[in-house]
């Protein structure tokens, strides 16, 4: 467990706290709210892992490396895009990921691409995106996110 | 078993059907796969109850105790380069990965935040929260981390602000499968005269009365019979016909 999911679960436990001394039916409603809230998404959540999980397995992130290759900058940008965009990696996994290839002799914009890709654009998670949002706001704000990433990269690059 | 129970279930959890088939295809194919990519999926589901019930405890007590006010003050269309920095602020102290952020954020919007700055939310929550940096300068370094997050802070303001411009938030209340929406979409029935006339300050705050069942639709002056109708419906009620 990382620091930020201590201290959220901390978070939570004292708000819950101070709620209840504070008032009892209104925890209650909180609470209610919580779960209704945790019933709306919990099934979906789980598919969608146990898909992540499926991909990972038969697609394993170091299968990205036989793409990389030889290609030019850009290509590797753009798969390294592609592969962040259709999958959903955690930080500690993806990291150590990325630093692997670098040393491999990938490309930092490639990479930064494919960290920001991987982060914000969410492919297997759209549905639950669209859920909340509707279809339209989770392309916008896919496509937009895909363009910045791309964009993100190549002035890292112009920098690193 | 029962099978409309069983064509019932597979309607509505299109997703968790999809993903029992594949999983039974490639039990079929190969059970060592299986069973690697069940052991790949119980690491992320310990994710997930690590931090979904956190927060959505967190944001129960937000939507109960937080008023109104307070989010649009915050969050909502007028709330400027403060609201964009807070936006950014709320998504880097988050935890958990993104599709815990799709909740909190519909919450925030249910309160008054504006689209732009839920979009910034959810790309802050995405890319730049604290504990990812951390691991980020561990294995990228500390200058790879800094220049990406000198360019994304920006990068993701102005994702947010194009997404409101193209999506209002009338699409959303629109589009949105999920109940909580329900006060948003009997306010936009109800005339925004805020005449008080039912009782209470606002349209809204009648809204919310009448969401909850504590108040019935007819309660508004104003509306005519196929606007309580269409409300009643809306609410998932039965109207009987006279």
């Amino acid at each position: 467990m990382d620091v930020t999911t201590i201290g959220l679960i901390v978070l939570a436990v004292s708000l819950l706290i101070w709620s209840t001394w504070k008032s009892k039916i209104k925890t209650k409603k909180s609470l209610k709210v919580a779960k209704d809230m945790f019933k709306g998404i919990v099934v979906e959540v789980i598919s969608i892992l146990a898909l992540i999980g499926l991909f990972l397995t038969l697609v394993p992130p170091e299968t990205i490396r036989v793409f990389l290759g030889d290609t030019s900058v850009t290509v590797a940008t753009l798969i390294s895009a592609s592969f962040g965009t259709v999958t959903l990696i955690p930080a500690f996994v993806a990291f150590p990921l990325a630093a692997s290839l670098v040393d491999a002799g990938a490309h930092l914009v490639s990479m930064a691409a494919f960290i920001t890709t991987l982060t914000m654009v969410g492919f297997i998670t759209a549905p639950i995106e669209i859920e909340y949002f509707g279809k339209k706001f989770t392309f916008v704000r896919n496509v937009l996110s895909f363009v910045a990433a791309i964009l993100i990269s190549l002035g890292m690059g112009l920098i690193l | 078993m029962n099978v409309d129970k069983v064509s019932g279930f597979m309607k509505e959890n299109k997703m968790a059907t999809f993903t029992i088939f594949a999983y039974l295809v490639v039990l079929i194919y190969s059970p060592s796969l299986f069973f690697d990519s069940l052991k790949m999926t119980s690491m992320y589901f310990m994710e997930m109850l690590e931090i979904l019930p956190a927060v959505f405890i967190v944001m129960g007590l937000v939507e109960v105790w937080v008023s109104r006010d307070t989010i649009i003050g915050i969050f909502g269309k007028g709330a400027g380069l403060k609201g964009r920095l807070a936006s950014v602020l709320v998504g880097s102290f988050s935890a958990g990965p993104i599709y815990a952020a799709f909740p909190v954020c519909y919450t925030l919007l249910k309160k008054g935040s504006s689209v732009s700055n839920i979009v910034i939310i959810l790309s802050a929550w995405a890319v730049v929260k604290t504990p990812m940096l951390i691991v980020e300068a561990q294995f990228m370094g500390l200058s790879f981390m800094f220049t990406r997050y000198i360019f994304t802070v920006p990068a993701i303001i102005l994702i947010g602000m194009i997404t409101g411009k193209v999506i209002s938030k009338e699409y959303i209340v629109k589009n949105s499968r999920k109940e909580g929406l329900l006060v948003e979409k009997i306010d936009q029935e109800l005339p925004g005269h805020n005449c008080g006339a039912c009782g209470y300050d606002s349209c809204h705050d009648a809204a919310e009365e009448i969401a909850e069942g504590e108040e019935s639709p007819d309660v508004c002056v104003h509306l005519e019979k196929e606007e309580e109708k269409k409300m009643e419906r809306l609410m998932g009620k039965e109207v009987l016909e006279a």
